[in-house]
């Protein structure tokens, strides 16, 4: 490492300590919020679930602060040592590690926006309905990001990971994730000549699975390829 | 991404020059992984991939790959 690409990592890592104490402070206002609402509410099932949901989303704030405010503490010094060839198997591991948990995310996103579907399609849909609407198809956009590489992180180490085995693998993964997208938007389409709401619906379903496809593909040849033998 | 026409030294070459899979890759400039799935036969390196790892091993192409007939 030479001392601009110190300087620069270091930036990174504080901005990124920063980042993850305001996340567990967002974190703790979620938990702390819908423990307060849980204690004080009772009655409709769709508050519950709300409560629920906040509890679930301040606690998985909570363990992606800590975790990666560990990461970046101010007082490790092991990083400024780190050879390039570490640098990029660890960068590589975090990318198939994220590819292996955001499709997780997306179809739970999918579970909860189904939810709030019935509303919606009946045209009584409030914000947050729309808002868990769109979500695993965000999550689908993110994971197809990061296998393309046009995420921050990727842009920002590209040297590291962008190799030719990237780039064949990720030929392979979207080929896949494209039969699916054709797949699924033709069913979408078939269904909404017949139903216009439910072939909605299945356009969501089919936009989140090709994204998780793609992810899960890449993630799975990644991990295939460094098995020996 | 692998080509059964596509035939390879590379293994036998690298553990003949004393190096590890890491080491290869350190000194073509590309992923351990890179070097596992090209040995392996599961991914069938560019030219410029080809001639790094030549490069490294100080030796030829032709004496790491070949079709194989």
């Amino acid at each position: 490492m030479d001392d601009q690409e110190v300087a620069r990592t270091r930036r990174e890592r504080d901005g990124r300590f920063l980042g993850s104490l305001v996340t567990v402070v967002l974190g703790l206002l979620f938990l702390g919020t819908g423990i307060v609402l849980m204690q004080t509410r009772s009655g409709e099932d769709q508050t519950v679930d709300a409560i629920a949901i906040g509890i679930g989303i301040g606690i998985g704030f909570i363990v992606k602060g800590v975790v990666t405010a560990w990461g970046s503490r101010p007082g490790d010094r092991r990083w400024m040592s780190e050879a390039p060839q570490r640098k990029r198997d660890r960068l590589q591991a975090r990318r198939t590690r994220q590819l292996f948990l955001f499709p997780f995310a997306a179809l739970l996103m999918l579970v909860v926006a189904f939810g709030g579907a019935d509303d919606i399609l009946a045209g009584e849909g409030e914000t947050i309905d729309y808002v868990w609407g769109l979500l695993p198809v965000l999550y689908g956009w993110l994971c197809a990001a990061i296998v393309m590489g046009w995420d921050g992180q990727s842009r920002k180490n590209r040297r590291y990971l962008e190799d030719e085995l990237t780039v064949a693998i990720r030929a392979r993964a979207m080929t896949v994730a494209f039969f699916v997208l054709m797949t699924g938007a033709t069913v979408a389409l078939v269904l909404g000549l017949f139903r216009p709401t439910v072939g909605m619906m299945a356009l969501t379903v089919a936009l989140a699975a090709a994204g998780v496809t793609a992810g899960v593909r890449f993630a799975w040849l990644d991990r295939e390829a460094s098995k020996d033998g | 991404m692998g080509d059964a026409r596509l035939a390879s030294r590379l293994k036998e070459v690298r553990t003949a020059a004393g190096l590890t899979q890491a080491e290869l890759a350190e000194r073509a400039g590309v992923s351990r992984k890179t070097v596992n799935t090209v040995e392996n036969g599961v991914f069938v390196p560019s030219t410029v991939l080809a001639l790094s790892l030549a490069r490294a091993l100080n030796t030829t192409v032709e004496d790491l790959f070949w079709l194989a007939d």
